[in-house]
């Protein structure tokens, strides 16, 4: 395993329990990120169409762990969209933060209505769903936008 | 291709094959971070004492009068020569909240299996219903509260008339959340501030058990039914801890929440009027304000007339 590979691990697993640490042991909810979107989106940037979609579904069946119904649509979602974002490399080239938060807010609002769609999930009337799609997605991709600057300070720290 | 076919495949799998998936991820990854909630929050909790004293007083004292009514029961069902009825015992249960998506109108609580815990087990709150226990594992338990689009809960009048199915209902926000009774005939007149509370039908929940209030008609089928609105007794916001049943069953609670039937559905006609000292009018008169009331309640007109539905 190369240095850039367990570094990005690392960093998926820091977000991983960071993710569940919030939502689970401390029950935030949407006061907290959607980390394992952040980590599930910035890494399907950087793996192939399958290892995408695998990275996509694992994540996507932890996040459905505490769902009474419309289990595995979370997964489902995560990996159609860790897929596509990971054909994106040959289509769009950019590292920066800004391009990064615009493919997160994509990314970020393409899975959730695909998985309130095949989950048949309700989110109340037309504009709090989507004040909450859009605020949620939102937050994602400012908080993704700003791990991925923390990630890059420390791994160029460390290299 | 394959990992989106695997996906889709375990997306529309039975609920019966995806529940040992989820528990296992539950009872393994998830448990010590469910463990590390339950001893956050009841050490974060004391820190408020009085809602904590009040929530925890007026638990123990449904528990205390469940006790005292089981009992009653106990004595009674020996001096009539009857065996053991299966006990409803409740056990205090800590809330934990989960802010994972798809986990909304839901919270886990801390105690399981092992506590004698069953799915479909009641859930009180101490002004009245406020759920039931959806998924167990041996520490934990998953609550569904009324605010989810499953929950369903037999349901009728404070004073038996009507009966019905008791559903949630969607507002804009969650905050505007209600319940509604359906199924309830189109010859019902519920008016609104009639109590609803549980009717023990189907056994899935105590009888006698508060769910809400009327506050006017959602909607009516044409001939056939009618839904009234009810705005529930206990919202799950707030809760910290919660009452759970350790058995499903056919128990009478309407003591225990010591639900009085409200005056205008109590059977007014079958009760005399107190003599009144001075008489005003005549007796046949009728009274001065009658054309401005309402019309009267279903109960009057149904004991009046012998009584409807399934009343004999």
């Amino acid at each position: 395993m190369s240095g850039w590979t367990r570094q990005w691990t690392l960093f998926t697993l820091v977000l991983l329990i960071a993710h569940i640490l919030l939502h689970v042991a401390l029950g935030l909810g949407a006061a907290a990120p959607d980390l394992l979107m952040v980590a599930a989106l910035l890494g399907a940037r950087r793996l192939p169409t399958a290892g995408a979609a695998g990275l996509g579904f694992f994540l996507g069946i932890l996040a459905d762990t505490f769902a009474v119904t419309g289990f595995g649509a979370t997964a489902f979602a995560l990996a159609l969209v860790c897929g596509i974002g990971s054909l994106s490399q040959d289509f769009f080239e950019g590292e920066s933060l800004i391009f990064n938060g615009i493919y997160l807010l994509a990314g970020a609002i393409l899975a959730t209505l695909l998985a309130d769609v095949v989950s048949g999930r309700g989110t109340g009337g037309f504009l709090p769903g989507t004040l909450g799609v859009f605020g949620a997605a939102g937050y994602t991709a400012l908080a993704g936008s700003a791990t991925l600057w923390v990630y890059r300070r420390w791994a160029g720290l460390r290299a | 291709m394959a990992v989106l076919v695997l996906a889709l495949f375990v997306l529309v799998l039975p609920e019966v094959y995806q529940a040992p998936l989820r528990d296992a991820l539950r009872g393994t990854a998830m448990r010590p971070f469910l463990a590390v909630q339950a001893r956050f929050a009841s050490r974060s909790r004391i820190g408020d004492p009085a809602r904590l004293k009040a929530q925890r007083d007026s638990l123990l004292a449904l528990v205390g009068a469940q006790a005292a009514l089981a009992e009653e029961n106990r004595r009674l069902r020996g001096a009539l020569g009857l065996g053991e009825r299966m006990p409803a015992t409740f056990l205090p249960a800590q809330v934990l909240r989960i802010g994972a998506r798809g986990a909304e109108s839901t919270f886990m609580i801390d105690v399981g299996a092992d506590h004698g815990v069953v799915v479909g087990g009641p859930v009180l709150a101490p002004e009245g219903l406020i759920g039931m226990v959806w998924g167990v594992d041996a520490k934990f338990a998953q609550v569904i509260d009324w605010t989810h689009p499953e929950f369903r809960a037999a349901a009728m009048t404070a004073d038996g008339e009507t009966y019905g199915l008791v559903e949630p209902k969607r507002g804009r926000f969650r905050e505007e959340d209600l319940l509604v009774l359906t199924g309830a005939p189109f010859h019902s007149d519920i008016r609104p501030g009639t109590r609803i509370v549980t009717s023990g039908r189907g056994e899935q929940f105590p009888r006698g058990v508060p769910i809400g209030t009327v506050t006017g008609i959602d909607d009516a089928d044409t001939g056939w039914r009618k839904s009234y609105l009810v705005r529930p007794v206990a919202r799950p916001e707030g809760l910290i801890h919660v009452l759970v049943g350790r058995a499903t069953g056919s128990v009478d609670l309407t003591s225990t929440f010591a639900t009085p039937v409200p005056p205008d559905t109590s059977f007014p006609v079958l009760v005399p009027p107190p003599p009144r000292q001075p008489a005003p009018a005549p007796p046949a008169a009728p009274r001065p304000d009658t054309s401005s009331a309402p019309p009267a309640t279903r109960s009057d007109t149904s004991s009046a007339s012998g009584g409807s539905g399934d009343r004999p």
